[in-house]
């Protein structure tokens, strides 16, 4: 059954945190609806147009989840897949009962709906897409179950879905608490690959004074174009969200500069980022050259001060 | 006075308001540092220390209060604007985070004079980095 999304716009309103000078932290109250399974979903039609941020909040980060939702044991939901053989919601509460107690496994042999095997030079990785879990191996302990896996590109997976992952994992582990955990694909029509995911938490013991969040998380890739259709592709080099492309800040890609890496993180700074300055030294190369031939090497630039 | 500062990959501090993250680890490295002295905090790091409440002053005026000696643990406040900050104590989770509040301290104005590692409770590895106002 295809999934329906009523628009049931609630009135739009932006606001922030306590700061919000340089995060991606777009308050969007008018970007929910009401889904057939009764939860709030992200309504696709009043989503912001991807500008270079990996997610955007919802709602005021106010999820569609509360402590009622959960009587302190651990569960995991996924929907069936649909006649298009798309995954649904992902629902979770999670505790240290849910995280895996072996590595991670193979997961090869799934083909989520859309998938299609395409490599770009400038994607972390090379490949465009990856089998992207919507509630994460390290939460979960899932593995290769197709109503967990979607088609993500790398960087949803990686700058939109990960950091939340980090967060809730180390939540758990620090308190032994748990997290009710909701993961929504958020498809347009019929097509068969994701426009984005909805990512909603909430802890249960403190009632959300630990993790509280509602945020959606693009399934873009910058310099790619992509068919959410298919999942057909193609490059977009001169896509302005691609690194090297900034037009207002930062230099191109082949112009000779001064850079300090980092060997661990594989990140590129400016000499006066503040992270190049607190650096361990054992970590820092000094490098005059080519942002161009940097990104050959597998580097990326840091979000801090873009260079 | 000295700060102390948790922070992800990011340089960042907060995500709608919560912290990252926290670790025991770190929070019994900050007390073992202090060696009695009380550490000054914002209310919103009250919970946070809840088990060390003896040890720890609570005024939401901290930062402007604090003199050349205090030890203050900030987590939801800017620092740029404070100009008598002789030390900075930054525990590094070595992880991403969602952020919407990150750190403003000019690095550029300080230099680290230590470094090391080691294992957290529920973070496999943290950095510990000492920095000193370069004079």
């Amino acid at each position: 059954m295809v999934t329906v999304i009523f628009s049931v716009m609630m009135g739009g309103c932006l606001g922030s945190g306590i700061s919000s000078d340089d995060g991606p932290e777009q308050v969007l109250q008018s970007a929910i609806a009401t889904e057939t399974s009764g939860h709030s979903v992200a309504n696709i039609d009043a989503i912001p147009q991807f500008n270079g941020e990996a997610y955007c909040v919802i709602n005021d980060n106010i999820p569609d989840l509360t402590s009622e939702d959960a009587d302190r044991t651990y569960f995991e939901k996924y929907a069936s897949l649909d006649d298009l053989g798309r995954c649904g919601v992902a629902f979770a509460c999670l505790g240290k009962e849910t995280m895996p107690t072996e590595d991670r496994g193979e997961i090869g042999q799934v083909k989520p709906s859309g998938w299609k095997t395409a490599k770009y030079d400038y994607v972390d990785g090379k490949y465009l897409f990856n089998r992207c879990h919507l509630i994460g191996f390290q939460l979960s302990g899932e593995n290769a179950n197709q109503r967990n896996l979607i088609t993500g590109t790398r960087y949803m997976n990686v700058q939109g879905m990960l950091p939340f992952e980090n967060m809730v994992a180390d939540y758990i582990k620090e308190t032994g608490n748990h997290v009710l955990y909701r993961v929504t694909p958020i498809f347009d029509g019929y097509e068969l690959v994701a426009r984005g995911v909805q990512m909603e938490a909430f802890s249960v013991e403190d009632d959300g004074d630990g993790i509280c969040f509602n945020v959606y998380c693009y399934n873009n890739q910058p310099g790619v174009i992509i068919d959410y259709a298919t999942g057909d592709s193609q490059a977009n080099e001169n896509d302005p969200f691609l690194s090297g492309n900034e037009t207002d800040e930062g230099t191109s890609s082949g112009e000779k500069c001064d850079y300090v890496l980092n060997t661990n993180t594989q990140k590129i700074h400016k000499p006066s980022c503040s992270s190049a300055q607190s650096m361990s030294e054992k970590n820092k190369e000094e490098y005059h050259g080519t942002k161009e031939e940097l990104k050959k090497r597998g580097y990326t630039e840091c979000s801090i001060c873009n260079p | 006075m000295k700060v102390i500062l948790c922070l992800d990959d990011n340089n960042g501090m907060l995500f709608n308001k919560r912290r990252q993250s926290r670790d025991r680890i770190v929070t019994e490295d900050v007390f073992s540092d202090l060696n009695g002295q009380k550490l000054k905090i914002s209310p919103f790091s009250e919970k946070l220390f809840a088990d060390y409440s003896q040890s720890v002053c609570v005024d939401d005026d901290f930062l402007n209060k604090a003199d050349e000696n205090d030890v203050c643990f900030v987590e939801d406040r800017a620092l740029a604007t404070f100009d008598n900050i002789t030390e900075i104590v930054v525990y590094k989770w070595n992880r991403v985070y969602p952020a919407d509040f990150k750190c403003d301290v000019d690095f550029e104005a300080f230099a680290m004079v230590e470094e090391y590692e080691f294992q957290g409770f529920s973070h496999e590895k943290i950095t510990k980095q000492i920095f000193r106002k370069k004079t």
